[in-house]
Parts: structure tokens; C-alpha cells; sequence
């Protein structure tokens, strides 16, 4: 009896051992979310801005992470407000807002956008320390913008007006030679 | 002409005799002996309309995110219009569907809210997406009948955009070498692979970004990062084995593409990558701790 005991106490602390060895083998996990990506490219106009924003996830963990965000390709229209975001245990909702900018005078209708993550870690005493990151990259289709209903609807309105008077300038012009 | 007036007469006689036992049946005259009596009696009628439902409005979804490792429950709102009246409204037909080509459709009943007027009722429809579901744009389809016609009416107008998710686990979080003697050859890891389970939605390669490792007493010294391979399989040093079975290590600082390595969305417990790490030829260099202390850790990226 006394013997089983103490083997199920062995088993025991073997299982936290193991339990304990497996958790500190953990990398914290994490993960984001992109509005836009290889398939699902963003369109804009030239001359307009639009604010992506990805969202920073840390559900699996339960330490904070905190992460670096880097633009690595399209950094002339696009930009972040800060570099360093910190997302706490068990949240889904940490936004990275990239800011795009198409100047009216953009020389391009299609720019590769890429968004680079990486978290920061400590110092794990190995030979190599390990770290996560995502690199994100989506095309942004740059058009003119196109012309409003209600833009052309005045247009041919206004065309029309201008001809009536100038007709109307015609006639009368022609009535005043008629009854010289 | 008499036999014209005996015609009139009986006619009329009837006539009389219907309307008698009209009014007699109504308990007119309730002195009227040999009628039934009167007993209370519950009746219910289910009336029914000939027209089918009509779906008014499925609500418009934003953009969703899939949540790291675990599933995203999508409520939205629909309106189902039936001329005939609410009550002609099968509620346990209204039904949602979620479907994209490649994927295993979802489905869930809807369940009744409110009734909006006399023939509008609306329903709270709720499906749950998974982390690994792909992204990209799935169709929403909306189904409903009535009591009356039966005829079931589908609406498969509504789209909505499920976003991506990269997500990672990955373990462990450092490398380890044993003790090795510059010059030796196919020097690999002795606690890897690292395990890199995929607890998103993507789908493809995995990169892995790498820093020269630095002498810890004489930094002068490094290891170079094209020093090292990473393979997706061992056994027979197949880590080691670059190109063939193994993908070399670019420059410091540089994102290497592991080659034939897939990140495996899906259900656990299949949803995972092993790397592993080798040194082919190790360099000529003093002895002493290399490590990313002062280079920069490493990174697995999606």
C-alpha cells in the first residue's frame, strides 16, 4: 500500500516536471489579422487616404507580447503612427493602423505594400533564441477616382443651359439684323 | 291554370319549410322538443396563406476576423415577410448558410426575434467560423418557407470578406548545440525541431529570417548565418543536405523561404511544421559561446 503511494507520488511529480519543462518550451503564441493580403487587394483613388488596420491577437499565451511593425516595401504612401505595440494575454483586439497615402500625382496604378511583425524577445540563454513574426503584403490598385452620377447629371445640364443661350444669342442677334 | 296555382302553393310550402327549419336549428325557438343540446366546444383553425415568404434584408457583414486558435461566432439579422400574415411563417425553416468553394459549408438555424409588423418577423441567425477556415469571400444563403405554399424561398445575394490570420505557436524558443569542434561536419541541433503549430488561417511557405551568431567572449568572431541549413525532415542529416533535401541559410540579416515547407492550416493535431537545424561545415573559429545575444534572435515567419 505504502508502496503505490509513493509510486503515485513519483508519477506525480514526474507529470509536473514534464508539465513544467513543456511550458517553459512555449513560445507565447500570437498572431495578426490583415484587412488585405496577396488575394484581397486594396483599390483606391489617387489623391485619397485610407487607414488599414491590422489587428494584433495574443489568445493562446498568457504573458503579453509586444511586437515591432516595420513597412518593408511601400513606405512612400504608406506609414505607421508608432513601431512598438503591445498586445496583452488573452485580447484579439490590439489594432496596428498603417495609414495610405496616394498622392494625386502618384506615378504608379499599383504598389506592393508589405507589413513586416516580429516579436521582441528576452534573451532565452541558448545559441539560438527563437522569435515569431508575420510579413503581410497586399497590392494597393490605384485609379482615378470615377465621376459621380450627380457630377454628370450637372455637367449635361449645364451643356444644355450654355447651348439655349447661345441659341437664344443666335435668334436674337439674327431678329436685330432682320429688322435693321 | 289550377294546376299552375298547385305548383305556386307547393312551392311556397317548401319555401316556408326550409326557412322554418332554418330558424328552428338557429334556437329560435328554444320550446322546440328533439334537438340536441347545446355543449361548448373548443374549435382552432390554422389558416393558412397561398403566397410564399419573401427574405426582405439580410444583414450587411463587415470584414470578420478569424480569432488565433479558436472560433469567431458571426450573429447577424434577417427579416422574412410573409403577405399571408407572421403566423404563416415556418420559423424553424429560416436557416443561414456560409459557403466558399473548397470548403465545408456551415449552416445553423436561425432563431425568431420579433415580429416587426403583421407580416415581417425577424431572425437572429449566428454561425461559427474556425481559425483555419480559409480567407477570402464566402457566400451567405438564407432559406425560408411558409405553412401555407411550403415553397422554400432562398436569397444567395450577400457575400462576406473572412480576413486572414497568421498565427503561431512555436517551440521551443532556443536552439541548443552540443559541444562542437570547428571543422567538424553535419552538426545539428540537439533540441530541435522546432515545432511550429499553425493556430490561423494561412496557407503557404514558412521563412525564417537569421543573424550571424556572435562570440559571446571575443565578438570580433562570428559564426556567419549562411553557416547553417534548416530542413523539414531528419534522420539520415537530411537538415544538412542543402539543396537536396535541406534549404542553405542566407546572409545576415537576410529572409530565407524554407523550401517544401507548409505552414498546414487545419483542425489540430495535423496544423504543424517541424524545422530542423544543421550546420553542415562547421567554421574555423575560436572556441568559445556563439550565440543571437548580441546579432538578434532569429525568426520563424508565416
Amino acid at each position: 500500500m505504502c508502496f503505490i503511494k509513493m509510486k503515485n507520488k513519483i508519477n506525480l511529480a514526474f507529470g509536473i516536471v514534464f508539465a513544467t519543462l513543456v511550458l517553459m518550451n512555449t513560445i507565447n503564441a500570437s498572431g495578426i489579422v490583415s484587412p488585405y493580403w496577396k488575394d484581397y487587394p486594396l483599390e483606391m483613388n489617387f489623391g485619397e487616404t485610407k487607414i488599414a488596420n491590422f489587428v494584433l491577437q495574443n489568445m493562446v499565451g498568457n504573458e503579453d507580447i509586444t511586437v515591432k511593425a516595420e513597412i518593408k516595401q511601400g513606405a512612400d504612401i504608406a506609414s505607421l503612427e508608432k513601431d512598438i505595440y503591445t498586445a496583452k494575454a488573452g485580447t484579439s483586439d490590439t489594432i496596428i493602423p498603417v495609414k495610405i497615402t496616394i498622392p494625386k500625382d502618384y506615378g504608379k496604378s499599383l504598389q506592393e505594400i508589405q507589413l513586416e511583425v516580429k516579436t521582441i524577445e528576452a534573451e532565452q540563454g541558448g545559441m539560438i533564441t527563437l522569435g515569431t513574426g508575420w510579413t503581410t503584403s497586399f497590392n494597393v490598385i490605384i485609379s482615378e477616382k470615377p465621376i459621380s452620377k450627380n457630377f454628370l447629371i450637372g455637367l449635361i445640364i449645364a451643356l444644355i443651359s450654355i447651348t439655349i443661350i447661345l441659341v437664344l444669342i443666335i435668334l436674337i442677334i439674327l431678329l436685330k439684323r432682320r429688322a435693321k | 291554370m289550377k294546376d299552375k296555382k298547385k305548383g305556386l302553393y307547393i312551392t311556397m310550402f317548401f319555401i316556408f319549410t326550409i326557412f322554418l327549419i332554418s330558424i328552428v336549428s338557429a334556437g329560435f325557438w328554444n320550446k322546440v322538443t328533439g334537438k340536441a343540446q347545446q355543449q361548448p366546444q373548443d374549435i382552432s383553425i390554422n389558416v393558412v396563406g397561398a403566397n410564399p415568404v419573401v427574405i426582405e434584408y439580410i444583414e450587411t457583414l463587415l470584414p470578420q476576423n478569424p480569432t488565433e486558435n479558436s472560433i469567431t461566432t458571426i450573429v447577424f439579422e434577417v427579416r422574412i415577410t410573409d403577405p399571408d400574415g407572421v403566423s404563416d411563417i415556418d420559423d424553424s425553416s429560416v436557416s443561414a448558410e456560409f459557403s466558399k468553394i473548397g470548403e465545408t459549408t456551415k449552416n445553423d438555424n436561425c432563431q425568431w426575434q420579433s415580429d416587426i409588423d403583421s407580416d415581417t418577423a425577424s431572425y437572429s441567425c449566428s454561425i461559427d467560423m474556425q481559425y483555419y477556415d480559409s480567407a477570402g469571400t464566402w457566400n451567405i444563403k438564407i432559406s425560408a418557407k411558409d405553412y401555407g405554399s411550403k415553397i422554400l424561398v432562398e436569397d444567395t445575394s450577400k457575400n462576406f470578406v473572412y480576413q486572414e490570420l497568421k498565427a503561431m505557436t512555436l517551440s521551443p524558443e532556443s536552439l541548443t548545440w552540443p559541444n562542437v569542434i570547428p571543422g567538424s561536419t553535419n552538426q545539428a541541433s540537439d533540441n530541435d525541431p522546432a515545432i511550429i503549430t499553425n493556430t490561423g488561417n494561412y496557407n503557404g511557405e514558412i521563412s525564417v529570417t537569421a543573424y550571424d551568431l556572435i562570440g559571446e567572449t571575443v565578438p570580433g568572431e562570428s559564426i556567419p548565418s549562411e553557416e547553417f541549413s534548416i530542413g523539414i525532415s531528419t534522420g539520415t542529416n537530411e537538415e544538412c543536405n542543402a539543396p537536396a533535401t535541406a534549404t542553405s541559410i542566407g546572409e545576415n540579416g537576410a529572409t530565407t523561404s524554407i523550401a517544401n515547407s507548409d505552414s498546414n492550416p487545419g483542425p489540430g493535431p495535423a496544423n504543424y511544421e517541424e524545422l530542423y537545424y544543421c550546420i553542415p561545415s562547421f567554421p574555423l573559429v575560436t572556441s568559445q559561446r556563439y550565440s543571437t545575444s548580441v546579432g538578434g534572435s532569429w525568426y520563424v515567419l508565416y
